[in-house]
């Protein structure tokens, strides 16, 4: 079992999850522009 | 417990290589004698702190893990816009950095940092395995070196996941997972440095190579320099970040590449051989698994197991 984060620690981490989050986003949409698009 | 022979001699070896005194060795065994035969009951009752309770890292690891992943993210981001440069999202962010040819410049900056930081990887490994067997402490089993023991863990573990067995394999400091990712990461690191430099330097690849292979290598490294693109991107964003963010005991976040430590938790499921080290190399570890061991049952009520 874990002990507890405490709240600056639980701010950085579900920030670093969002930011991970986010860049995930931006990877699938770089997965779809690789396997669909052409270039120019 | 009754220790695996393998569990036995990497104990066995940790001991000789410590150089533990008698009374030392008397107070390893009586711990690991209290250890309960399902594993299992052991992780889920430690307590454990989320920023890590075990050394795992050095600083020189943890800085290389922050470049690869700072120069990855960047790499990819210009990487895009650069392959894609007449594409219509693409324009506005290389108009955003000053045009194509800045994206080029930054996106060559940043490869030379993840190439520098590969030879700072590659050279810590190197003095630090040779500091190691100089001072008699090196052992394989410790090291990212695939060994046959991998893929009979790889085995044991997919059973695991199937329902066939109750415990996970006895892995070490570096389980098939670790070992695929790292050796994923360095091929892939190769064909960007091998494909990058072939655009950078086409001339130098003319001289190198005969001339009937020149135009095929150049094609070659077109198509791969983007694929490895691509199967990095799914490999970090689905299979790494998963693992230290998503997965059962990880959430949110996995602290390791920040403090260097890995929770006690996480050391006796993922990595319990490492575990066995650590008895041996940190007293104050001995002491906290006895007071776990000796003050309460150990129960996983969601497993509805019950044990010592």
């Amino acid at each position: 079992m874990m002990t507890p984060l405490t709240r600056w620690q639980k701010i950085f981490a579900y920030s670093t999850l969002a930011l991970v989050g986010l860049w995930t986003l931006w990877g699938l949409f770089a997965i779809w522009v690789l396997l669909t698009g052409s270039r120019g | 417990m009754k220790l695996s022979n393998e569990a036995r001699d990497v104990l066995e070896t940790s001991m000789r290589q410590n150089r533990v005194s008698a009374e030392q060795r008397e107070e390893i065994e009586a711990v690991v004698a209290m250890l309960p035969e399902d594993r299992v009951l052991l992780y889920k009752n430690v307590v454990s702190n989320p920023l890590g309770d075990l050394y795992r890292y050095s600083i020189h690891i943890r800085i290389q893990h922050m470049l690869t992943f700072v120069t990855f993210l960047t790499l990819a981001f210009t990487g895009l816009p650069i392959h894609f440069f007449e594409s219509f999202w693409a324009e506005p962010f290389n108009s955003m950095l000053g045009g194509v040819n800045i994206t080029r410049i930054i996106h060559r900056t940043i490869a030379s940092v993840m190439i520098t930081s590969m030879i700072y990887h590659l050279l810590t490994i190197t003095l630090g395995s040779w500091q190691r067997i100089r001072a008699g402490t090196f052992d394989i089993r410790r090291t990212i070196i695939p060994l046959p023991k991998d893929l009979r863990d790889f085995r044991a573990d997919v059973q695991y996941f199937a329902g066939k067995r109750t415990q996970r394999p006895e892995m070490d400091k570096f389980n098939y997972k670790s070992k695929i990712h790292y050796f994923a990461a360095a091929f892939g690191n190769g064909v960007m440095i091998l494909s990058g430099s072939t655009f950078l330097f086409p001339e130098l690849w003319a001289m190198i190579l005969p001339t009937s292979m020149v135009a095929h290598w150049q094609e070659l490294m077109r198509l791969s320099h983007p694929h490895e693109a691509l199967l990095a991107l799914l490999v970090i964003a689905f299979w790494h970040w998963y693992n230290v963010h998503l997965a059962p005991g990880r959430f949110p976040m996995q602290w390791t590449f920040l403090t260097g430590k890995i929770t006690r938790e996480h050391q006796m499921e993922e990595h319990f051989l490492e575990y066995l080290r650590n008895l041996v190399e940190v007293p104050a570890e001995r002491k906290i698994l006895q007071d776990v061991l000796e003050s309460r049952e150990l129960v996983d009520e969601a497993a509805g197991r019950k044990g010592r």
